[in-house]
C-alpha cells in the first residue's frame, strides 16, 4: 500500500462550504481525520453520489455536517442502526459511520457488539479522544484510571477498555488502530478499512486539547500529538508505556485493564457480511407461497346439517379451556377455520399465560351465520375443561342447559348440575389411539363438535387436513374420530 | 332484535366519500358486517379497501354525513354466504404490510406483538426485501428509519415496553420527516406488566412518548378486517405527509381470528412519499412547499443532503436562529392540520336520536357496540363514537356528534387517558363519564352496560 499522500486533491469539492465555519476547537483532531477520509475516498476514486456517512452525537459525529455527501446525523449513541438499515437496504452504497468514544463505546455499545456480530458491511471509524467533549469534558468509557476529567477531578477510578479487542471479541472482520498524528498512516488504514467486505472498524486515537488536555497537562494540541507520535509502534509493535496517552508514563492504579495501543491493522478476515448472507437466503427461499384459495362451501353445508343431524342454530359460544401445551387454542383454532369452511362466520380468540407449557389456556370460538359484535365470549354455550381448574374457573360462565364436556379421569363432575354434561375419558382416548397424551384436544375438538353439531364433522375433518396438527393427517383424524364417537356413544 | 330497525343512525367522515364508484375490493370481515367492515376508500391515493362487491342500500335512518355516494356501513348481508378466510389480527397487519409495498422490516420480540415479525421473516425474503432481528427496539426504529432513508417502505412492530424504547427515534422520525410505520400491540403495563394481557394503556404514549412538540399520526384499528385496511393506510400516510404512522390495537384485536375478505393487493391504491423531480444542485429537503410536505429524495439518488435531528433550515442544516426555528415548527404542526380532512377517520353509529353516546377504540369499542345493541333492544337510545385515527382525535367531529347527547361515555381499557381527550373536545358542554378497565381483562358489553345503569342521569328516558 502506498503511503504517499495523493497530491491533487481540492478538499472544498468534498465539503460544505456553505455550512462553515465548523465547530471544532482549534487543537482538536477531528479535523485531521475528516481530512484523511476525504483523502482516502479520493484515492479510492468514488463518487460522491456512492458514499453515505453516518454518525451520532458528539463532536466527532458533527464532522459528518460538513462533507458534501449524504450525510445522516442519528441520535446519540446510534449511528450503526440507522448505518445497518441503510445498508442493507441500498446495498451497492459505500457506508461510513463516524462515531465516538462515548457515542460508540457508553451509550451506542450494545449496537457496536451486534454491527460487529453481524458483520454488515460498514466502515465504522470510532474518534476516541477518551472524553466527552461537547458536553464540557465528563469521563468517558476509554478515560483511562488516574486521568482527569470534568466529573473525576482526582482522576477517573475506573478501568478503560479497548474498543479494538472489544470489536475484535464481537467479531469484527477488520479491526485497526490509526493516529491522528500519523496522518499518512491513517489514510491508509482508511482505504484498506473501506475495501474490506464486512464489518470494519477503525479506532483512530484523536486529542482534544480543550477538556481532555488541559484537565491532565498534556499542552495543546501539538504537543498531544507529538505525544502520541513518540510512542506508537506501528503495526503489532508493543509500547514501553501502556498509558492511553502517550507521555504520561501512568501506572494503572486499581489494576484495571489498560488499553492496548497498538496501531496499524490489528486483525482482518475474510468471512461473508450479512448482505451476502441475506442476499444468498432470499436467493434459495421457496418460491412465494400463493394465498390460500377461498373455496366456496360445499352444497349443502353452509347452515345446513350438523354433525349430530340437528340443523345449525347460532350464534354459539363455545370455550376450551386447559393447561399450555395441550394444544387448546390450535383445537379452538381448527373449530373456528371449520366454520369458515363450512360458510359461516366465526371468531376465534386465546388467553393464555406466560407459560409455553402448564399455566391456564383457554381460546373461545363464536361461530354465527350473522355478525359477530364482539369476539369475547362473556357468556358461552359449551365448556370444554380439560383440566379441573380450568372447569372450576369456566363453569359459571355456562348457559343453563349448555353442553360441559370434562376430561372426566381430571375433573370430578357434581351431581344436579343444569347442563348437559359429558365426562368423557379424553387425555386417556388420546393415549389409547396415539400412544401419548399429546392429541387429547384433537379428542375433545371431536366430541365438542359432535355434542354442539357447531360445524359439520366433515368441515372439521378438512379443517384437519389443511392444518396437519402434529404432523400427520391421518393421527390427527384418529383422535378426532375418536373423541366424536366417544361423545356419541355418550349421548 | 335488529338495531337498524329500531333506528340506528350510521355517520361518516368526509375523507371516506369523496368516491363516486362502487368499491371494487373486498376487505370485510362478517357477513352482514356493518360492524367491523372497514371502507377506507377515498379520493386521491387512499388505500381502496372496502367490505362489498357492491353498493348496499344504506341502513335504515342512516345518515351520511357529506358522503351521499359513499358506500354505506351497511354492508354484506346474509346472500354472502360463504368465502372469506380466518385471519388473525396480527397476520393481517403483515399482510397489509407486505401489500402496501413495505420491504425493511427490524425488530425484536415481544409478546403480543411477534407474529407480525415472524410472518415478516418469512414473507420479505422472497419478495426481495429485508428482515432483522436487531438488538433492541432502540435499534429496529434506528434501521427502520435508514432503510425508509434509503427508499424502502419500512416498519417495525412492537408492544408498550419496547415502543418505550423506539420514542427517541419516533421523535427523529417526526423532527427529519422520514416514512416509517410503527405497530403497538398494546399489552397491560406499565413496566413488564402482564405481558400476555389487553389494555389500552399507550394513548398518550403514542401521542406524547417523544419529548418536544411533535406531529404524530395514530391508527387504532378494532376488527382484523380493520387491521387490515388501516395498516395499508399508515404506510400511504406516513409516505404522503413524511411523518411516523403508528398502528395502536390492543392484545385482542392483534390475536383475534375473524373471518375476512382480504382484497386483491393489486386493487389497492398505495401512496408513495414526494420525491424531487429537479435538479440535485439546490435541493432543499425541508423546504416550505405548498403542501408542507417537502420532496424526499433516497440517499444514493443523486441528491446529496444532511438529515439531523438537530433543528434545521431548508437545506437540513442545524440552526439555532429563532426564525428558523419558528418556521421548521410551525410548518411540522402546520402539515398535519392542512392535511387533516383527509387524515381523521372516525365511524359514528346509532348517534342521531342517542341519549348517550359511547366513545371507544379497539377491543372496547366492539364491546361498546355490543353493549348498544344490547340497550337499544331495551329501547335506550345509545350511540357508538369509534375514533380510527387516534391521533389526531377527532374532536371536533366528536363534538358536532355529541354535542346533541345528554352524556358521554368513555369506555377504555386504561385508567382514563382518552377520557381527558373527550373531555377536552366537549369542553364541558356534556357530562363524560368513565367506563374504565385495568385489569388485564377485555373490557366486556356488561362492563358498558353496567355504567349506563350506574351512571344514568335522574329522568333519563328509559
Amino acid at each position: 500500500m502506498s503511503m504517499v499522500a495523493p497530491e491533487q486533491i481540492d478538499y472544498r469539492q468534498y465539503l460544505r462550504l456553505d455550512m462553515m465555519p465548523h465547530i471544532l476547537c482549534p487543537g482538536c483532531g477531528h479535523g485531521i481525520v475528516l481530512k484523511a477520509i476525504l483523502r482516502a475516498i479520493h484515492r479510492l476514486g468514488l463518487r460522491q453520489d456512492e458514499v453515505v456517512f453516518v454518525s451520532g452525537i458528539g463532536c466527532s459525529s458533527r464532522i459528518v455536517g460538513y462533507v458534501d455527501f449524504c450525510t445522516l446525523h442519528t441520535t446519540h449513541g446510534r449511528p450503526l442502526t440507522f448505518a445497518t438499515g441503510l445498508k442493507l437496504a441500498r446495498p451497492e452504497l459505500t457506508v461510513i459511520v463516524i462515531t465516538g468514544d462515548g457515542d460508540g463505546l457508553a451509550i451506542g455499545g450494545n449496537h457496536l457488539i451486534h454491527a460487529a456480530r453481524r458483520n454488515v458491511d460498514l466502515t465504522c471509524l470510532l474518534l476516541n479522544n477518551a472524553v466527552y467533549g461537547m458536553t464540557g469534558g465528563q469521563g468517558a468509557p476509554t478515560t483511562p484510571e488516574g486521568m482527569r476529567s470534568s466529573i473525576t477531578p482526582g482522576g477517573a477510578i475506573e478501568p478503560a477498555f479497548d474498543a479494538c479487542r472489544l470489536a475484535l471479541g464481537a467479531g469484527a472482520s477488520f479491526v485497526a488502530r490509526g493516529l491522528t498524528a500519523q496522518p499518512l498512516q491513517l489514510d491508509d488504514l482508511i482505504v484498506q478499512a473501506m475495501q474490506h467486505r464486512g464489518f470494519s472498524f477503525l479506532e483512530v486515537a484523536s486529542d482534544c486539547p480543550e477538556f481532555f488536555g488541559r484537565y491532565n497537562d498534556l499542552g495543546r494540541g501539538p504537543e498531544m500529538l507529538q505525544a502520541q507520535r513518540s510512542h506508537v509502534q506501528w503495526l503489532g509493535a508493543k509500547l514501553t508505556d501502556k498509558s492511553f496517552v502517550p507521555g504520561l508514563g501512568l501506572d494503572v492504579p486499581h489494576g484495571g485493564a489498560a488499553p492496548a495501543f497498538d496501531a496499524g491493522v490489528l486483525h482482518r478476515e475474510e468471512r461473508p457480511d450479512l448482505g451476502a448472507l441475506l442476499a444468498r437466503r432470499a436467493a434459495a427461499s421457496p418460491p412465494r407461497a400463493r394465498r390460500p384459495e377461498i373455496v366456496p362451501p360445499a352444497a349443502g353445508t353452509a347452515g345446513a346439517t350438523a354433525g349430530n343431524g340437528s340443523s345449525f342454530a347460532g350464534p354459539v359460544r363455545i370455550r376450551l379451556a386447559g393447561a399450555g401445551g395441550q394444544g387448546i387454542v390450535l383445537a379452538g383454532l381448527l373449530l373456528a377455520e371449520a366454520a369458515v369452511a363450512a360458510g359461516r362466520n366465526a371468531t376465534h380468540a386465546q388467553a393464555y399465560g406466560p407459560e409455553s407449557r402448564g399455566g391456564a389456556s383457554k381460546a373461545e370460538v363464536i361461530i354465527s351465520d350473522g355478525e359477530i359484535e364482539f369476539p369475547c365470549a362473556d357468556r358461552v354455550d359449551a365448556l370444554v375443561a380439560l383440566t379441573r381448574v380450568a372447569c372450576d374457573r369456566y363453569l359459571s360462565l355456562l348457559e343453563p342447559g349448555g353442553t360441559l364436556v370434562v376430561d372426566g379421569d381430571e375433573v370430578p363432575l357434581a351431581e344436579g348440575m343444569d347442563f348437559a354434561c359429558h365426562a368423557l375419558p379424553i387425555t386417556a382416548t388420546a393415549q389409547r389411539v396415539l400412544g401419548t397424551a399429546m392429541g387429547a384436544n384433537l379428542v375433545a375438538l371431536g366430541a365438542i363438535v359432535a355434542l354442539t353439531g357447531a360445524v359439520p364433522l366433515e368441515a372439521a375433518e378438512r379443517a384437519i387436513a389443511v392444518r396437519r396438527p402434529g404432523g400427520s393427517i391421518e393421527r390427527a383424524l384418529r383422535a378426532f374420530r375418536a373423541g366424536s364417537g366417544l361423545a356419541l356413544r355418550h349421548r | 332484535m335488529r338495531v337498524d330497525a329500531a333506528g340506528r343512525r350510521v355517520s361518516r367522515s368526509r375523507r371516506h366519500g369523496a368516491r363516486a364508484e362502487p368499491a371494487r375490493s373486498a376487505c370485510a370481515s362478517a357477513p352482514s358486517a356493518s360492524w367491523p367492515s372497514v371502507r377506507l376508500a377515498g379520493a386521491g391515493a387512499r388505500t381502496r379497501c372496502a367490505s362489498s362487491g357492491r353498493r348496499p342500500a344504506p341502513a335504515a335512518g342512516s345518515v351520511n354525513c357529506s358522503a351521499p355516494t359513499s358506500p354505506s356501513l351497511s354492508t354484506r348481508g346474509p346472500e354472502v354466504a360463504g368465502g372469506g378466510e380466518l385471519v388473525q389480527g396480527n397476520q393481517a397487519c403483515a399482510r397489509a404490510a407486505l401489500d402496501a409495498g413495505c420491504r425493511f422490516y427490524a425488530g425484536y420480540p415481544i409478546t403480543p406483538s411477534s407474529e407480525i415479525a415472524e410472518a415478516m421473516a418469512i414473507a420479505l425474503p422472497p419478495r426481495g426485501g429485508v428482515f432483522l432481528q436487531m438488538e433492541d427496539e432502540i435499534a429496529s426504529m434506528g434501521a427502520v428509519l435508514g432503510a425508509s432513508l434509503a427508499g424502502r417502505k419500512a416498519m417495525t412492530a412492537s408492544s408498550g415496553p419496547g415502543f418505550s424504547l423506539m420514542q427517541e427515534h419516533l421523535g427523529y422520525a417526526a423532527f427529519t420527516e422520514i416514512p416509517c410505520v410503527v405497530v403497538d400491540v398494546m399489552r397491560a403495563g406499565p413496566s413488564t406488566g402482564l405481558p400476555t394481557s389487553p389494555a389500552q394503556g399507550d394513548v398518550m404514549q403514542a401521542r406524547w412518548g417523544t419529548h418536544g412538540d411533535h406531529p404524530i399520526i395514530v391508527l387504532a384499528p378494532a376488527s382484523v378486517a380493520e387491521v387490515y385496511a388501516l395498516t395499508v393506510e399508515a404506510f400511504n400516510l406516513s409516505e404522503r405527509y413524511r411523518t411516523p404512522v403508528i398502528l395502536l390495537y390492543d392484545e385482542v384485536v392483534g390475536h383475534v381470528r375473524e373471518r375476512v375478505w382480504l382484497p386483491d393487493p393489486a386493487t389497492l391504491v398505495l401512496g408513495e412519499r414526494p420525491r424531487p423531480g429537479g435538479p440535485a444542485a439546490g435541493y432543499r429537503p425541508y423546504a416550505a412547499t405548498e403542501s408542507g410536505v417537502p420532496p424526499l429524495a433516497d440517499f444514493g439518488s443523486g441528491y446529496r443532503f444532511h438529515v439531523t435531528g438537530l433543528t434545521h433550515d431548508e437545506r437540513g442544516y442545524p440552526t439555532q436562529e429563532a426564525a428558523e426555528v419558528a418556521r421548521l415548527q410551525e410548518r411540522l404542526c402546520a402539515k398535519l392540520e392542512r392535511g387533516r380532512q383527509e387524515i381523521v377517520s372516525w365511524e359514528a353509529t346509532g348517534v342521531e336520536d342517542a341519549e348517550t353516546v359511547v366513545v371507544a377504540i379497539g377491543i372496547a369499542a366492539r364491546a361498546a357496540r355490543r353493549a348498544m345493541t344490547l340497550a337499544r333492544a331495551r329501547g335506550e337510545r345509545v350511540g357508538l363514537f369509534r375514533p380510527r385515527t387516534l391521533w389526531p382525535f377527532p374532536d371536533r367531529e366528536l363534538a358536532g356528534i355529541a354535542g346533541r347527547a345528554r352524556r358521554v361515555v368513555v369506555a377504555e381499557m386504561n385508567m382514563g387517558q382518552m377520557l381527558g381527550e373527550v373531555e377536552r373536545a366537549l369542553g364541558g358542554r356534556v357530562p363524560v363519564l368513565p367506563c374504565l378497565r385495568a385489569d388485564g381483562l377485555p373490557l366486556m358489553p356488561e362492563d358498558v352496560l353496567a355504567s349506563l345503569e350506574r351512571q344514568a342521569p335522574a329522568g333519563a328516558s328509559r
